[in-house]
């Protein structure tokens, strides 16, 4: 009786830690996420987002999004990856004293394996882990037969209605904050560079907001 | 007996829902065409003069500095040089200029470093400056991590 009781103990135990392990994996170990668009819509509720700046594309022009004023452009050509440069499909600026950054990823190029092309979640942790390489160990966890990849991710959605997942990770001293929404082949990336927590994200979440995909 | 049953259904069903209780299993995808071209190359932007120009370092007290006592010297130049708030260097064709002293005989980073303090100002001015002249000076402010403004003469 007692025997069963115990089994039993470690049964409910055992289904609690099961359950816990992706929540576990969960929660960035970067910071905080100010490209978080839900977040900025229930702080600045009554805060319209700016229509003066510069339209801009990449992709062909499948990805349009327009550049706030108080952007710069910064010289990107040894930047970006070659194809991305060649392409015209990356370009990046300066805000203040942070960086923003937008390209757009093509699978068919970038992905090795081609079954492999809409692991869409898997894709964005190998852009992570390959333009912040310490941020791989965070992501992979080994338990003693498998090895386990953890995105602890987490969404928001633009006034235009596109879906983000965002993550938060490092580079040195600089904290890299990406934001990823899915196009017909491909993903187009947003990063957000900066080393102070008074940084401020507006201009970057203006630019999401005008983003659209065709 | 029932009960038992229904222990080694759970176990099964464990065993089953396994994979999809550590969900967060995602494969180890890996990228083509990156190999010593990643997407973005962080040591361009961080070592380059997009992010770094820039810092805000929060640890850093910066209205406390020009509070600190300058340092005590019997050289009246070193004395002259702390009550200081600025430094002007102008780059003129491949000659450079630190408070209109032309530098000669000894190298730029030398002569400069015996001028400036922490908290001072700097103003490179360049005066039709020669590229590689003006190249050596804002390098060497960059990597020392030295504010500094910048015009033009044309």
């Amino acid at each position: 009786m007692s025997m069963r009781f115990n089994s039993k103990k470690i049964l409910v135990i055992m289904l609690a830690v099961l359950l816990m392990l992706p929540v576990m994996g969960a929660g960035s170990s970067g910071g905080k996420v100010k490209l978080d668009l839900d977040d900025y819509h229930a702080k600045n509720s009554s805060t319209t987002i700016g229509t003066s700046g510069t339209e801009r594309s990449i992709a062909d022009g499948d990805i349009t999004f327009r550049i706030p004023d108080s952007m710069t452009r910064v010289d990107d050509t040894e930047i970006f990856n070659k194809h991305i440069s060649d392409e015209k499909d990356g370009e990046m600026y300066l805000d203040g004293n942070a960086l923003f950054g937008i390209f757009y990823f093509d699978n068919d190029y970038f992905v090795d394996v081609p079954e492999e092309k809409d692991e869409t979640n898997a894709i964005e942790r190998a852009i992570i882990s390959n333009i912040c390489p310490s941020e791989e160990k965070r992501l992979k966890w080994n338990s003693l037969t498998l090895r386990h990849y953890f995105y602890p991710t987490s969404q928001s959605k633009s006034l235009a209605g596109l879906n983000f997942h965002h993550y938060v990770g490092k580079y040195e001293n600089f904290r890299v904050e990406f934001a990823f929404t899915p196009t017909d082949k491909g993903i187009c990336v947003i990063l957000f560079i900066y080393n102070h927590d008074g940084t401020k994200a507006d201009a970057a979440i203006s630019v999401m907001e005008s983003l659209r995909i065709k | 007996m029932k009960k038992s049953r229904t222990g080694k259904n759970l176990i099964i069903l464990l065993l089953v829902m396994l994979p999809l209780l550590i969900g967060a299993k995602f494969l180890d995808l890996e990228l083509r065409n990156v190999k010593g071209d990643p997407l973005v190359d962080m040591t361009l932007l961080v070592n380059g003069n997009s992010v770094k120009a820039q810092p805000a370092d929060p640890d850093v007290d910066y209205e406390g500095q020009e509070e600190e006592k300058p340092a005590e010297s019997e050289a009246s130049v070193r004395i002259i040089n702390d009550k200081k708030k600025s430094v002007a260097i102008r780059v003129s064709k491949d000659q450079v200029y630190i408070d209109n002293q032309l530098i000669v005989g000894k190298p730029f980073e030398k002569s400069f470093e015996e001028i400036y303090k922490s908290g001072m100002s700097v103003e490179v001015t360049d005066d039709y400056g020669d590229y590689r002249a003006m190249k050596k000076v804002l390098d060497y402010l960059d990597e020392a991590g030295i504010f500094y403004s910048k015009k033009e003469t044309r």
